[in-house]
């Protein structure tokens, strides 16, 4: 089983609830979080390896290359100009390989070009794996990151995915790539707004899924308007002094996951 | 020397990837000659203006460009395509910027 956790608005708890389900079920996991990637803190570990993740992009031959400009018009996205120079933006290019297909001279050869990397961990209490998407400080190239993450992870038959906040294109290609969903929210206008909003997402994906409402007794009124609003199974989990060590809190994650399982089953 | 200033209603435009007109024309001493005037094939486009233009002016074959202000992509574009990028005030009539580009009396962007 492939499971996401995510939730829409930022700072309800996510990766909390992630590093819970995590302590609880001993799957690998992912943080999908790749421009503020923070999990690896939530849990004790260990980094054990650390690879570059790169597009294909092209490099010219200037000898072979006459400029006749074809790499450049089948360019969608404008990384490569050519007029009097060939010229490429690296930070443009999405590395779909038309521009090396279309060059009649075969002045075109791939290269790499760096977005991110991926850190492997090591957890010291389950002894599994967690993997760490970081791209690279300004790139705009997030969802080649996720995908990238998500390809390299294809083959796990259980895997928990710590998605970022949002309801955007790297949440939305998590959620088509799991077979379940534990969405986190909070009782505030705000987190009930972006919720709306990722269970749209979440409805467009068809996920199974049950919400779980942290801190749920900062206020019975927006609790009560969540639990009537949303048509899945909820949880309640109260407001804990340490939500990483709290027994309490973790029993609550532990029947939103059985429940969860039985919302996909 | 071919000058393509960016055009927007009777002036030079402040945007430059996004001007709707191009308006190139062929200076030497003092006889500016309007050669080609087109639509901006880039002006629409959702994304990557900046770079597209500097394609289209790489194809007009053109020395330099007038605009009121120019992006980080396009002036990074146009500097490997050996295009000068002026910057004269919007609104600017577009044949007094392509003379005063052509002598260098303009700022670079």
């Amino acid at each position: 089983m492939r499971l996401a956790v995510t939730g829409g608005k930022g700072g309800v708890g996510k990766t909390t609830i992630a590093a819970h389900a995590h302590r609880l079920l001993g799957w690998t996991t992912v943080d999908l979080d790749v421009t503020t990637p923070n999990l690896h803190l939530y849990l004790d570990c260990e980094e054990e390896a650390r690879s570059r993740v790169c597009l294909i992009g092209p490099e010219v031959d200037p000898d072979r290359c006459t400029l006749c400009g074809e790499c450049a018009r089948v360019c969608h996205s404008g990384a490569v100009i050519v007029g009097r120079s060939w010229d490429l933006d690296p930070g443009l290019c999405h590395g779909c390989g038309l521009c090396l297909d279309a060059c009649p001279r075969d002045a075109l050869t791939p290269r790499e070009i760096e977005i991110g990397e991926v850190r492997e961990y090591r957890v010291r209490e389950t002894g599994a794996r967690l993997l760490s998407g970081r791209l690279n400080v300004g790139d705009r190239r997030s969802r080649h990151l996720v995908r990238h993450l998500l390809d390299h992870t294809e083959d796990r038959p259980r895997l928990l995915l710590d998605t970022p906040a949002g309801a955007g294109k790297e949440v939305y290609d998590v959620l088509r790539a799991v077979d379940a969903a534990l969405v986190v929210t909070q009782p505030t206008p705000a987190a009930l707004r972006d919720l709306r909003r990722l269970l749209r997402v979440i409805r467009v994906a068809r996920v199974p899924h049950v919400v779980l409402i942290n801190q749920a007794d900062l206020s019975e009124r927006w609790t009560r308007r969540v639990e009537r609003e949303v048509e899945v199974p909820t949880w309640r989990a109260p407001r804990v002094d340490d939500p990483l060590g709290s027994d309490e809190l973790r029993d609550v994650v532990r029947e939103a996951l059985d429940g969860l399982r039985e919302e996909a089953a | 020397m071919r000058v393509a200033v960016m055009v927007e209603g009777d002036g030079v435009s402040a945007r430059f990837a996004r001007a709707p007109e191009i308006r190139v024309y062929e200076v030497e001493g003092d006889e500016v000659e309007l050669v080609e005037s087109r639509e901006n094939p880039a002006a629409g486009l959702p994304r990557g203006a900046g770079r597209q233009i500097v394609g289209v002016l790489a194809q007009l074959d053109v020395d330099a460009t007038v605009a009121g202000r120019y992006g980080p992509n396009a002036l990074q574009g146009l500097k490997a395509q050996g295009i000068k990028a002026y910057i004269a005030e919007p609104g600017t009539d577009p044949e007094e910027a392509a003379l005063k580009a052509a002598r260098g009396e303009l700022p670079e962007g």
